[in-house]
């Protein structure tokens, strides 16, 4: 039985071995076109590195943008931190980093200063000129003091302006709002520099140097009381 | 190692041509092998139009790869093995395994020593296309190819029992189906 297994498939064996077919006419067509596919499908994959690359390019550009945009905005809140903690009640100007924020400075200080100067040194201030001042108007014989008598309610000093002005009528001074700062800060600047440069031109100055009441003003300050009170037994 | 000469090119100018991609040493390759080759596609195939695909298949895998060849053994080997395995790629996951009865592993009892001698060759191959694919593939890869039942498990992916059982249930179809064929020739001689 197994002798006869072999034979047979020695038989067929040879059979097929000697087989041939010829296959049919537009066999070679067919491969020849699917061969074309492939060498077609071939430069896109492997002969056109410039595609990779470019993808490449683009992830690794993303990549440094959103890097960038990362840090700019870690630095951009922790700078806004650090000028929150410093620079607190500035309303002015935040945008402005080292310029700006060293001119503004002045006039933070400038403010608290004009304060304490205008309670505690503004005789000092404003005084020392005005007593400069005298001294040289009595050394310049040229103008003469001269009050007028009509006006009983208002202590008005002679003034050279009054005197060389053309109207008939007193001058009178302007009201003077000690509480706020503005009025009295911008005096005392130009009060240091009249006196080095030119005193003469500085209205407020002069004013206040020919009033002959003015040491009662730091007194109407400082006396002001609601009085003592008496008790009765 | 003698060099085969077709149209008066070797067949290293060939190979060397084919490598290069000229369509003409390819279309020479494809004179000197393709009724061979048709004949290996249509043992493995159950229909002819299936042989076409394989044979269209397998050419391009040789174009393709034909730079792989070493010269280790003939070229005609080398290319008939490219075309066996891609039948059996072709025909791996569509293969059917039936169980095997004893009767038919003992082979047909009435099959005459004989009978193949009445037919021809594509007779004969026509019997080996009625096959399962399972049947048919084993019987080619044992029989004509000369695989062991190891290396054709290992190609199928199945064990080398199973092997062995579906190239008995292979050799006992065909033989019944030869036997069948002769008996209905000589009938129609006779009638």
């Amino acid at each position: 039985m197994d002798q006869k297994m072999k034979n047979f498939d020695r038989n067929i064996e040879q059979m097929m071995n000697e087989h041939e077919v010829t296959p049919p006419f537009g066999m070679w067509n067919r491969i020849s076109a699917e061969l074309d596919k492939e060498v077609a499908q071939v430069p896109v994959s492997i002969n056109s590195p410039i595609p990779q690359r470019t993808i490449f390019g683009f992830i690794a550009g993303a990549l440094l943008i959103s890097a960038s945009m990362m840090t700019a905005y870690l630095v951009n809140d922790y700078s806004k931190k650090e000028k929150a903690v410093i620079v607190n009640n500035v309303v002015v100007d935040k945008t402005i980093k080292t310029t700006p924020v060293v001119s503004e400075t002045p006039t933070i200080i400038f403010r608290e200063n004009t304060k304490q100067i205008a309670r505690y040194s503004k005789p000092i201030s404003i005084t020392k000129p005005v007593e400069e001042r005298i001294v040289a108007q009595a050394k310049t014989p040229t103008t003469p003091v001269q009050i007028l008598p009509t006006n009983t309610e208002v202590s008005v000093p002679a003034q050279f302006i009054a005197e060389n002005s053309e109207g008939s009528e007193p001058y009178y001074f302007p009201a003077i709002d000690m509480n706020s700062p503005k009025t009295e800060a911008t005096p005392i600047t130009k009060a240091v520099k009249v006196d080095t440069k030119n005193p003469d031109d500085n209205d407020r100055e002069i004013s206040s140097s020919d009033f002959p009441k003015i040491k009662f003003r730091p007194k109407k300050h400082r006396s002001f009381s609601y009085g003592k009170i008496i008790r009765r037994k | 190692m003698s060099s085969i000469v077709f149209q008066g090119n070797t067949e290293e100018q060939i190979r060397e041509g084919c490598a290069k991609g000229d369509r003409k040493y390819q279309q020479m390759l494809y004179n000197m092998f393709s009724a061979k080759m048709f004949a290996v596609c249509l043992r493995y195939a159950n229909e002819y139009n299936s042989a076409q695909d394989l044979l269209q298949e397998g050419f391009v895998k040789v174009f393709k790869n034909i730079e792989k060849f070493r010269g280790e053994g003939s070229f005609e080997g080398w290319v008939r093995r490219i075309f066996v395995n891609t039948a059996i790629e072709h025909y791996r996951k569509q293969v059917n395994l039936y169980a095997l009865h004893d009767s038919e592993a003992r082979g047909y009892e009435f099959y005459e020593e004989n009978a193949l001698e009445t037919l021809k060759q594509q007779d004969i191959l026509k019997i080996i296309q009625k096959l399962s694919d399972g049947y048919r593939t084993v019987f080619n890869l044992y029989v004509i190819e000369g695989f062991s039942h190891k290396e054709i498990g290992d190609m199928m992916g199945i064990s080398e029992g199973t092997s062995k059982s579906q190239l008995a249930r292979a050799r006992y179809l065909l033989q019944k189906m030869i036997t069948e064929s002769v008996d209905f020739t000589h009938q129609s001689q006779n009638g």
